[in-house]
Parts: structure tokens; C-alpha cells; sequence
């Protein structure tokens, strides 16, 4: 089952899970995590599950309450929906770049020219132009309207050491 | 330093700061990956779906969690804390629940208000009215299957004496 590198000469047969459920609104739980910082200057962050149709009045609430009874400084509060599903590696395709540590990066910059990077692991031979590494923008597309600024590109990377940064090859 | 802390958080609205998507995957060997991305505040449950499902159309990897957070952000700076009695965010009040099968959820007060405790003791006032009106948000939060089993004045870690030099 090891990948075979630069050999993306097939359509993949794709027979890839999703387990996640569906992003629309009701995820399986909300977790809310909220932010402090206190006089000396430490910081602290605690986060809770919470019913997943908990509504933003009601942690807004929650977080009303709270601050009235701290002497820490609330600063950031994280409110996240969860969609979660079976994890099983049966549900993976045994294929050419079947491992996480073969990725396609997209690379982004804002109008700040902050940097942002969104990846496609263990990615499709069909995504490729054939016979190469290099990835095929007619066959990947960007990110939703508003999520990216400035779209930079793709590009392929694999991980030959993760634990080691300066062994990657990019 | 402030006599009483002050939030800079925004209000919780539905209109974010920014916003994150985590994506959770896992491959035919069984190791897992997950990639945290920055997105638009004004992006779309649809959109972010729509995201996703073109991310798993590309990947031989399953994936299996998508997290999407909304972050509500202001200014951190400890000059709007209070330097007050228990003034440390290591030291906090645990509200612990529990449901009927026995499992916890936790939430905490760091660095909590002294007027909040029976007088001349270490030991949370669940009579406060603060402490009431926290209680009942949180309760609504946790929804009825968890119901309030304790409070509890903490430090995170005990501290041994001092020796100076």
C-alpha cells in the first residue's frame, strides 16, 4: 500500500468515505471556549461542549455572567459547531498518494499579504496533470467566494521526514 | 489596572470576528491529519459544504470531523483585568455536571470576584445572585440531561513556599 511517486499516469478509482456530516447548522455537539487574561498578564482558556442547539443569545449569556464575576478580562471567545463522523481507516482509498503525508497546498495571501494555506492530503491521481507532479487547476477549485484573497497557486509537497521540517520536499 | 475587569470581546451575534474551518482526516495506514484554515467572517455554511465536498472529491483520505468555529475577538491586554483579591486566571471556580450516565462537562470562572463566596471562606456562594445567574446560563447551555452536582474554589496547581535568597 505505499505510494509510488511521480507514477499518476491513472484516473484514481475512488472509493474515499466521508464520515463527517453535512455543514448545515446542525452539528453533532457546539463546544464554546472562552479567553482570559488576568492582571499580570497570564492567560488562560477553558472550553466546554454544549448542546449542539444552543443559540448565540443564550452564550452570549453565558459569557455576560461570567465576565460579572471575574476579575480576568474576557478578550476572545470561540464558538464551534461540530460535524463528526465514524473514524476508520477502512473508509480510505488504497491508491497512489494514499498517505497524509502527500498533500496539495494551496497557498493565498490576504490583501495584508498575510499568508493563508488550505490542503488537499493524500490527493487524487485525477487531480494531476498526467505523468507529473504538478497539480491540475482544471481539475481543483478554489475555495469559496470570500474565503481567499489573493489565489497564489498549488503546488505538491510530501512529507519524507515530518518530524524533521528540513528533510520536507516542497 | 482596572477596578472591575472589563470585556473586550464582541457580543456573541452571529457576526464574528473571523472565522475557522478544521477539517479531520484519516488514511488507509490509519494516521490522521488536520489543517486548521482562516476563512471570511461572512462565509456561508453552504459555501464552507461546499468546500468540503470539493476537498473529500480530490483526497483518497476519509475524512471525518469538520469543526467550523465562529472567533469573536478584541484586545488582550491585562490592563483590563482587575487586580482585585484572586486576581490569578489560575485560580478559578469549577461548576461541575453530570448526566445520567455519569459523565461530566466543566465549566469555570477563572480568577473569580471574592464577593462571590461565603463570607470568610474559600467556599463558592451558590446563593449569589451572580453566581445564580451564571448557574442558570450555563444550565440552559448544557441543556436538561446534565444537572448541577458541585462548585468548587481551585487553583490549577499548588505552589510550594517561597525561599528567598
Amino acid at each position: 500500500m505505499n505510494a509510488i511517486p511521480g507514477k499518476a499516469t491513472t484516473k484514481d478509482k475512488h472509493m474515499v468515505t466521508r464520515t463527517a456530516s453535512t455543514v448545515d447548522g446542525t452539528g453533532e455537539f457546539r463546544e464554546v471556549s472562552l479567553r482570559w487574561i488576568d492582571a499580570v498578564g497570564d492567560i488562560r482558556s477553558d472550553a466546554t461542549i454544549i448542546d449542539a442547539g444552543a443559540t448565540d443569545v443564550q452564550i452570549e449569556a453565558v459569557a455576560a455572567a461570567m465576565q460579572a464575576a471575574s476579575n480576568a478580562s474576557l478578550y476572545a471567545i470561540r464558538v464551534t459547531d461540530v460535524y463528526e463522523g465514524a473514524k476508520s481507516k477502512g473508509n480510505a482509498d488504497s491508491a497512489v498518494r494514499e498517505s497524509l503525508q502527500d498533500n496539495i497546498v494551496f497557498h493565498a495571501k490576504d490583501s495584508g499579504r498575510v499568508d493563508r494555506r488550505s490542503f488537499v492530503p493524500a490527493p487524487l491521481a485525477a487531480v494531476f496533470v498526467a505523468d507529473t507532479e504538478t497539480p491540475d487547476e482544471g481539475e481543483l477549485d478554489c475555495c469559496p467566494d470570500g474565503c481567499m484573497g489573493n489565489h497564489l497557486g498549488w503546488h505538491f509537497c510530501r512529507c519524507v521526514a515530518p518530524l524533521y521540517g528540513t528533510a520536507r520536499n516542497q | 489596572m482596572a477596578i472591575l475587569a472589563t470585556r473586550v470581546v464582541p457580543e456573541i451575534s452571529g457576526n464574528p470576528t473571523y472565522k475557522e474551518v478544521s477539517l479531520r482526516w484519516i488514511d488507509v495506514f490509519g494516521d490522521l491529519r488536520s489543517d486548521v484554515i482562516k476563512i471570511d467572517s461572512k462565509a456561508t455554511e453552504l459555501q464552507i459544504e461546499e468546500m468540503v465536498t470539493r476537498s473529500v472529491s480530490a483526497s483518497n483520505a476519509s475524512l471525518y470531523t469538520v469543526r467550523v468555529t465562529d472567533v469573536y475577538a478584541g484586545e488582550k491586554s491585562k490592563d483590563n483585568a482587575s487586580g482585585a483579591s484572586v486576581r490569578s486566571v489560575q485560580a478559578a471556580i469549577i461548576m461541575h455536571y453530570k448526566n445520567v450516565q455519569r459523565e461530566s462537562r466543566r465549566a469555570y470562572i477563572p480568577a473569580p470576584r471574592r464577593i462571590d463566596f461565603i463570607d470568610g471562606t474559600e467556599v463558592p456562594d451558590p446563593n449569589d445572585d451572580r453566581v445564580r445567574t451564571l448557574l442558570d446560563a450555563w444550565d440552559v447551555l448544557l441543556t436538561a440531561s446534565y444537572n448541577r452536582v458541585s462548585l468548587r474554589f481551585t487553583q490549577r496547581r499548588d505552589m510550594g513556599k517561597k525561599k528567598d535568597l
